[in-house]
């Protein structure tokens, strides 16, 4: 027996296939990100909102997720070299805590200001409030300083500096 | 960045080859400084097949870098070669940091490896901080600039050229997972300078426990029991047995014997290594902290070792092999006969005054593991008046763990009555 669909009929049975995958696709995530909240300022600069959105992913943390999901989140915000970054040095260091202190926090980050710009890589210092700190956490709000690129037009995450980094930013230049 | 891409990638192979003219050096050396020859061949190639993998291991590190509310971790790969020590490779991220701090990352500590941190930094930051840039610091010797970058004299994170090397690092770490580019030795019993410790249990080769810490392996068992019957001499009937030449029936002498063999139990004691981690004051001060006193530099986590000995008895049951039964004329009644008795009856004289029996094994297993062996010998002619003693030889298979046993036991005389008659005149 052959059956025998109608092209428009067809097209119709697409795009409803593909709604219903999208809605899936938010219904499962949502939850991720339920806890935390990028703040959007107004006129937030694509650089500005792509250290925003990478940093909140970097700091959603649940000790109960699969592992790779955290790393998944945030490759989607981050460079090839970032992605790989995250996976091959960070992960670790951030299971390993986040599974150490039961961890499960979203995080608010806001912009503070640009501090390094070489045109298609710039540096954001951002400022990150813990929502749920966990214990030991002495300061649940503290500024990190996010490294973007431009990727093909597309700004996205190359790594969070480290603390020792910074201090080339917090020195006022004479 | 590609060009520094690769050039860290050439950098990072060529500092594999200083691991392996370090190693092949020091294997060059006396046997006591042999330390490599189990973990690398004469030619630089890493004898994995000889070493155990103790696994990646991340552990918490104040000299690595980190970011907002993340611990700095560092990453290892350890192995445990045959001799015990151990070999740590630690990932290139790792070792660079490692370098730039070699006091507190055990870096300067390790019994074998690149010695200093000089050599690493140099190696690996070769294509970013070039001779003009540390002219420019102020530094003609680049060994003085290492050395004062280690020292925390010059202050490498200001350096511009520090992002790229440091987003190459991490990338390059990942492009390879295994990428270690140094190998750093601790001899046995370094626990407190490998990076994140001895792993417990399965740390250092068990060595030879004092010879006094649990007994010696030993034998325990009983004597062989043997008994008769009732009567003494075993006999069981008849009460007043009578020779058997003046018995019309020829009666005769039942006897009867029961051996009861103990099992013999083996004694031997397991001698089982305890290696439990508890904590000491670190008067250095640099100590990696221990349960309790997480992350406190004051304490160290050491390894108290002891020795723990599990007896375990094994009992095996030592069954009869033969059995043999001897009833003898005492020595006396024999000279009874041939004197006192010859006087009386003239002629008299020894007709058998020896009985000897013999039997077969094995007997019959008890529930302790005791082996039993019981006989009648029924209707014994015996010839000749007097006392017969009665002794029992009993021998054992044996074990697997004790040789056979024999045992030889009297279980008393009976007597064998003579009618006399007594002529009396008559008046």
């Amino acid at each position: 027996m052959q059956i025998s669909i109608h092209p428009k009929a067809k097209k119709v049975l697409m795009l409803l296939g593909a709604i219903a995958i999208q809605s899936i696709a938010i219904f499962a995530v949502y939850p991720l990100f339920e806890n935390s909240r990028s703040v959007g300022i107004t006129d937030t600069s694509p650089d500005a909102q792509a250290a925003i959105d990478a940093a909140t992913a970097f700091y959603t943390l649940d000790y109960t997720a699969n592992p790779d999901l955290w790393a998944t989140r945030i490759c989607a915000l981050t460079t090839e070299a970032g992605c790989r970054a995250i996976h091959a040095f960070f992960a670790p260091s951030v299971q390993a805590m986040v599974q150490e202190n039961k961890v499960q926090t979203g995080c608010t980050v806001v912009p503070v200001r640009l501090v390094s710009d070489k045109s298609h890589l710039r540096v954001w210092q951002v400022s990150v409030a813990i929502i749920n700190p966990w214990q030991g956490l002495e300061d649940p709000k503290q500024d990190a300083f996010v490294e973007v690129e431009n990727v093909n037009g597309l700004w996205l995450m190359n790594r969070i500096l480290f603390q020792q980094e910074v201090s080339n930013f917090l020195t006022p230049t004479p | 960045m590609r060009l520094k891409y690769c050039i860290l990638l050439v950098v990072l192979i060529l500092a594999s080859f200083v691991v392996n003219l370090v190693a092949h050096a020091q294997g060059e050396q006396p046997p006591q400084d042999g330390l490599w020859g189990d973990v690398i061949d004469e030619n630089g190639n890493i004898l994995y097949d000889n070493l155990t993998d103790l696994g990646e291991i991340q552990v918490d590190a104040e000299w690595m870098p980190n970011v907002p509310f993340i611990n700095g971790q560092a990453t290892y790969h350890r192995y445990l070669t045959p001799s015990g020590n151990i070999v740590v490779m630690p990932s290139a991220t790792t070792l660079f940091f490692m370098a730039l701090n070699p006091d507190e990352s055990g870096f300067e500590q390790a019994s074998a490896g690149l010695g200093n941190g000089l050599g690493a930094l140099e190696t690996m930051l070769a294509g970013y901080i070039s001779p003009a840039d540390m002219a420019a610091m102020g530094y003609s010797d680049p060994n003085s600039f290492w050395q004062s970058v280690i020292d925390g004299q010059t202050n490498i994170w200001t350096m511009e050229v520090m992002g790229d090397f440091f987003r190459d690092l991490l990338t390059s770490s990942l492009a390879d997972q295994n990428l270690y580019t140094m190998l750093l030795l601790y001899t046995n019993g370094n626990c407190d300078a490998v990076p994140g410790g001895c792993p417990p249990g399965r740390v250092l080769p068990t060595p030879i426990p004092p010879s006094s810490a649990c007994p010696a392996p030993f034998i325990q068992t009983g004597p062989t029991q043997v008994t008769g019957g009732s009567g003494d001499g075993g006999k069981i009937a008849p009460p007043n047995p009578v020779v058997i030449g003046q018995d019309p029936e020829r009666r005769g002498v039942d006897v009867k014997v029961n051996a009861l063999i103990p099992p013999v139990s083996y004694h031997t004691f397991e001698t089982i290594r305890h290696d439990d981690l508890v904590c000491a004051s670190d008067s250095t001060g640099l100590g990696s902290g221990c349960p309790g006193h997480v992350r406190d530099p004051r304490w160290k986590t050491v390894v108290h070792t002891w020795y723990e000995c599990i007896e375990h008895i094994q009992v095996f049951s030592d069954y009869l092999a033969s059995a043999q039964v001897s009833i003898n004329l005492t020595p006396e009644s024999r000279a009874w006969i041939l004197t006192d008795l010859a006087q009386a009856y003239p002629g008299a004289h020894l007709l058998h005054p020896d009985f000897s029996f013999s039997f077969a094994g094995p007997g019959s297993l008890l529930g302790d593991k005791s082996v039993s062996w019981t006989t009648t010998i029924p209707s014994i002619q015996t010839a000749d008046p007097g006392n017969y003693t009665t002794t029992v030889t009993v021998r054992t298979t044996g074990t697997p763990v004790s040789a056979p046993r024999q045992a030889r036991v009297g279980i008393g005389q009976f007597t064998v009555e003579l009618v006399q008659v007594t002529l009396i005149e008559q008046p």
